[in-house]
């Protein structure tokens, strides 16, 4: 007669994890689930160069510039997104140019207009709309770590809107600032090799390329569902329906010929740009590493698709170099039936 | 009958376990032909083998059939004996009866607090030496009498205004506590309950560091070990513990709070002795006896929760756990020189490991995110002697302390500190009302850090050791001189002690002095009254300090994602270098008044205010403090340690503030780190029959404040959080109950004890920090200390 199966092991680790939960930590969502919305990432494009820098005319068609030297204009936009999808906010961002590390605002709250060009001393001063230009810094200040900082302040569509975001960031208000989105982006100098110029070293770097933004991006849907593995080509926006509780693999896709190159004088070794996507997505389902910040192009994350959810999943990809966006996608998943790829 | 022999009987008479014997009051002859027997032999108290001197044994023949052998309670003989002998122990239990017959002889021990005893023995069988007699204690009664060595060290510990003292036995019952001396005085009234229970000592709503812990006379850098589970020092290695939470005595200096005095324990000399605990915290051990002319100490214990810790950590891979390690040891010697001289050596040391393990990589599976340890060892030695109307005391100290973090890739910061510290005191008796007191102590330090240059963030002036970058390494040596002199004066229930202390303190060049004058009373109003007070300056020195918001543990150990308490990081912080001044001097205004009325069964009643002032001007602007304010009032309920129960209510109201500058530099006051508001702590504990206790302690205390945060700075998946106003949130009201049970077994040479400790019995979700999701606009869960049962085990021989 066989023994009955002993319960004890399974009792012993009860125990233990009881006597353990005095030491554990609560386990907290993982950082790429989109439960609310979320300032993802800042789109930078150089959008009208000044003396130092090439004219826009030059570039390739379809690509923009992502870092501009002084005297260049910037528009910058600011990627916001939720559990919906993408969000528009409520009004423009506000763009605070700052020589601290953090704010250091006017005791009586003013916010003066910085100036076209030029830097406005050690003040804070607010921009004007999403356009800039590059603060003229003497060629050996423009590989700072720290200078010239530019703050976004953004509000929720439903939030109170950027200026008073802005009021209740100095007065630490008890209202609150969860219907804001805030954070400080280094203006960074570009290309190397220009800026190397400018500080007269321009023997270190040998570009090929000037600095872009990643123009073709796109994801590689591999969806299981069941009776079926389906392979799809998914564009920034699409909407791919797809059947109740299928998996999905999605490998991001570039156009490697985008890729920029780089030489080191003076060995001359030439290395490629290196990009990596960091995935973020509102279905909580997901089976995306925790690394998945950190993954490089190629690699693979993967979703299931759940039970029939109307407004379905959207995954989020910021494509980016080491310190900077090179190209925003989305996409929508919706479980709803063995569809094709909705229009 | 000899007279000395009826006596005896009369006073067993008188004894209720012998009062059924009417036919010895008569005067009985002794029998004529003892003489052919003689035993030596021991009487002892069954357990810790105490030796029992001056007391009484009576000696009667046994009718011939009784069971040889012990009998507990026995009943009264049926028959009047034919003659009783009454022998008495001398002061090592010893005890001789000569004369005996032979046949069976009944000995029996009437001994108040102890069972009453009878032993039937063969005369003949028996050794004519070496014979152990072992007497079990009641119940009731106290286990251990502690015999007060009787050093000279009258007023070195002279009482403060307010001092409470726990005994040994509510120290190892209290529940909730562990048996841990300062665990337990946390259930005390003027003592803030710290977060998660943490080994922090908030007196008087003053920061744990404003305030000094002595062993012996020296201070100590660590009194709890990081996990707050155990303080340094085990009680069994301590004598008396003693609580002053302000206007402590000018004999100690360098501390702006209160004082905590723990007296090690000499070496018992009557035998050797050992103890051996095991809970699922530690395991300790512990042995004394005479040791030539003296008596010695040791004792050590180890934590081993990281180990079950680290089993579970293996069973749930993807959790993140901390993993508690620590150590501590004692080994004291004690001898007498004669004519009221005598020697302490002491060694005790005790070091930390807090491990905060998570996943950061799953390839690379558990890492230390963040692994403070810290450690610190010292002998001292302490000569005192008692020459007619003086006593002196002189006592020398060195310690090694060391303090490092190691983190995943980085190791923060290591720390080294050799610090010697003398103290030197005489106390002259004038007249028999008036005693003088002077004395002095120093401490000299040399600190060993590596010093990170930051143009970013270093400020103006300023010594920067810990944090990361590059780093150099760099010293600072610190001396602290204090002089002292009080005049005490005792008449008629009064007590009056006024004096100063000059101090004078010495770091890298940055120099000053204080003069803190002191003066406390107490008097007696009858046989119930009490008055007390006392009103004094204190300075405090201090090297280095962290806040809540500028140390390395907040701003790139603990994920961002997690809200602590202010508390928790202002004390727990490692670098306690970062972002400093030198050197600075805290100096604190101290007042209180109370008056204490004793009632009849062992209750009394306790009632004091207090207020403290304290001003720190060159506190740095990071901060926006320099002042700190605290007042309020204390009562306790208190029923003394009595035979079967032992119990208080107290009840501490408390408002601490702190002086803030706002934006415009405006200055006011605003709520201190430790405004406890109210803190109301129950405590009842009872001895059952057959060596059970059972007891409970209740605690409601208001929410410790907070800085909340409102918002986030980040993108993608960085964000920081975006705090408030400052401590301008609460946590939750907590509450608890805590419930313990005892049980010991008494045997001849070993007591055996065991007991459960079951803190937070109903289990309540007391909040005392918030985890926020990563892009902190959602609170995602919360910490806390859940039902935790303690269950432990230890052998006395």
């Amino acid at each position: 007669m066989p023994r009955p199966k002993s319960r004890r092991p399974a009792r012993a680790r009860e125990l233990l994890l009881a006597l353990a939960c005095a030491a554990c930590l609560p386990e907290q969502p993982p950082e790429w689930l989109i439960l609310d919305p979320r300032f993802f990432l800042l789109e930078v494009e150089v959008i009208a160069t000044g003396a130092l820098s090439k004219p826009l005319d030059l570039d390739p068609p379809g690509r923009t510039r992502r870092e501009g030297l002084p005297g260049d204009r910037i528009r910058i936009r600011p990627v916001i997104v939720g559990p919906g999808g993408p969000i528009t906010p409520r009004d423009p961002p506000l763009l605070i140019r700052s020589g601290f590390v953090v704010f250091a605002p006017d005791p009586d709250g003013a916010l003066p207009e910085c100036a076209e060009d030029g830097l406005d001393g050690l003040r804070d001063c607010r921009i004007r709309g999403d356009e800039l230009a590059l603060p003229p810094l003497p060629p050996a200040e423009l590989g700072s770590s720290f200078w010239p900082k530019l703050w976004v302040i953004v509000s929720d569509p439903e939030g109170p809107g950027a200026d008073e975001c802005y009021r209740r960031l100095i007065t630490r208000d008890d209202d609150g600032l969860f219907e804001c989105h805030i954070d400080d982006f280094r203006l960074d100098y570009g290309p190397p090799n220009r800026v190397a110029d400018l500080q007269d070293q321009g023997d270190y770097y040998q570009p090929v390329e000037l600095d872009y933004n990643l123009s073709a991006a796109w994801l590689e849907l591999s969806i299981d569902e069941g009776a079926q593995t389906r392979m799809l080509r998914a564009d920034h926006g699409d909407t791919i329906a797809v059947a109740p509780d299928a998996r999905i693999r999605a490998e991001l896709k570039i156009d490697e010929d985008e890729l920029q190159r780089w030489a080191t004088y003076p060995r001359g070794e030439v290395f490629d740009e290196v990009l990596s996507p960091r995935w973020a997505t509102t279905d909580p389902d997901a089976a995306l590493d925790p690394d998945a910040w950190a993954w490089s192009v190629g690699q693979r994350v993967e979703l299931l698709a759940g039970p029939r959810e109307p407004g379905g999943y959207h995954l989020y990809v910021d494509v980016r170099t080491r310190v900077r966006s090179s190209r925003f996608l989305w996409v929508r998943i919706v479980p709803d039936g063995p569809g094709d790829a909705a229009p | 009958m000899r007279p000395f022999a009826r006596a005896a009987v009369i006073t067993a008479l008188a004894l209720p376990a012998l009062a059924p014997w009417p036919a010895l009051a008569a005067d009985e002859p002794v029998s004529s032909d003892i003489g052919r027997r003689r035993i030596e032999g021991l009487l002892r108290r069954a357990g810790d083998r105490a030796p029992l001197a001056g007391v009484a044994l009576f000696a009667y023949p046994a009718p011939a059939d009784a069971r040889r052998g012990e009998l507990r309670d026995p009943a009264p003989p049926t028959e009047e004996p034919p003659w009783v002998r009454r022998i008495e122990t001398d002061e090592s239990g010893a005890f001789v009866i000569d004369d005996l017959p032979p046949g069976l002889l009944a000995l029996e021990a009437v001994v108040p607090g102890h069972v009453r005893t009878r032993w039937i023995i063969d005369t003949a069988r028996i050794p004519l030496r070496g014979l152990r007699l072992y007497l079990r204690p009641e119940a009731d009664s106290p286990y251990r009498t502690t015999v007060v060595e009787q050093r000279a060290r009258p007023t070195i510990a002279e009482p403060a205004p307010v001092e409470r003292q726990l005994s040994s036995e509510e120290i190892r019952t209290l529940p909730g506590s562990q048996g841990d001396p300062l665990r337990a005085l946390q259930s005390l009234p003027g003592v803030a309950r710290a977060p998660f229970g943490a080994g922090l000592l908030v007196l008087r709503g003053a920061s744990p560091r404003q305030s000094l812990v002595y062993v012996g006379d020296h201070p100590v850098p660590l009194a709890f070990h990081l996990s707050g589970l155990a303080s340094v020092l085990p009680a069994g290695a301590i004598d008396s513990m003693t609580f002053a939470p302000s206007n402590f005595a000018p004999a100690f200096g360098n501390a702006s709070g209160g004082l905590v005095s723990l007296t090690p324990r000499a070496g018992r000399r009557d035998a050797y002795h050992g103890q051996a605990s095991l809970d699922i915290g530690g395991v300790g051990g512990q042995a004394e006896g005479p040791l030539g002319k003296g008596s010695f100490l040791v004792a050590a214990r180890r934590a081993h929760l990281d180990l079950p810790l680290r089993v579970v950590g293996a069973l749930n891979p993807r959790s993140s756990i901390i993993y508690p390690s620590y150590y501590d040891y004692q080994a004291f010697y004690d001898r007498p020189l004669g004519r009221g001289r005598s020697l302490h050596v002491g060694f005790l040391g005790a070091g930390d490991r807090l491990g905060f393990m998570g996943v950061a990589q799953p390839v690379r599976g558990r890492v230390a995110l963040f692994e403070p340890r810290i450690s610190f060892h010292r002998v001292d030695l302490a000569y005192r002697a008692k020459v007619g109307r003086s006593a002196v005391l002189l006592t020398p100290a060195l310690r090694f302390d060391t303090n490092r973090v190691t983190g995943e890739n980085t190791e923060l910061a290591p720390r080294r500190a050799l610090v010697s510290t003398l103290r030197a005191q005489l106390d002259h008796a004038l007249t028999d009302r008036l005693t003088l007191v002077v004395g002095g102590d120093a401490e000299l330090g040399h600190q060993t850090g590596d010093a990170l240059v930051d143009e970013t963030t270093v400020l103006p002036g300023t010594l920067v050791v810990g944090g990361t970058g590059t780093t150099n390494t760099t010293t600072l040596n610190h001396a602290y001189l204090g002089l002292y002199g009080e005049a005490v004066l005792r008449h008629r229930g009064l007590m009056l002690a006024a004096g100063t202390r000059f101090s004078a303190f010495v770091t890298e060049g940055i120099e000053a002095f204080a003069v803190d004058p002191r003066v406390r009373v107490r008097q007696a109003i009858g046989e119930r009254w009490t008055l007390s007070g006392g009103v004094g300056l204190y300075s405090q020195p201090w090297i280095g300090q962290v806040s809540g918001n500028g140390g390395s543990l907040t701003t790139s150990l603990v994920p961002s994602t997690y809200v602590l308490p202010d508390q928790i990081l202002a004390n727990y912080d490692p670098t306690t270098f970062h972002y400093e001044l030198a050197m600075r001097v805290l100096r604190a205004l101290q007042a209180s008044a109370g008056a204490t009325v004793h009632l009849d069964h062992g209750i009394e009643i306790e009632g004091n205010g207090f207020v403290r002032e304290l001003r720190d001007p060159q506190r740095p602007a990071l901060y926006g403090s320099a002042g700190e304010r605290a007042w309020g009032g204390e009562v306790i309920v208190r029923k003394r340690l009595t035979r079967r129960v032992y119990g208080w209510v107290a009840y501490t109201l408390l408002w601490s503030r702190r002086e803030l500058a706002d934006i415009r530099g405006d200055h006011g006051y605003g709520v201190g780190l430790y405004d406890q508001r109210h803190n109301l702590v129950a405590v009842l504990s009872a001895r059952l029959p057959r060596d059970w206790q059972l007891g409970g302690r209740f605690r409601l205390t208001s929410g410790l404040p907070y800085t909340p945060v409102i918002g986030a700075v980040g993108s993608g998946a960085s964000f920081d959080p975006i705090r408030g106003a400052l401590l301008s949130d609460r946590f939750p009201l907590f509450h608890q109950l805590d419930l313990r049970v005892d049980k010991r077994w008494i045997r001849r040479r070993t007591i055996v004890g065991a007991y459960l400790d079951v803190q937070n019995v109903l289990n309540h979700q007391n909040t005392e920090a918030y985890v926020y999701s990563v892009d902190l606009r959602q609170r995602v869960g919360s910490l806390s200390m859940p039902i935790l049962p303690l269950l432990g085990v230890r052998v006395d021989i």
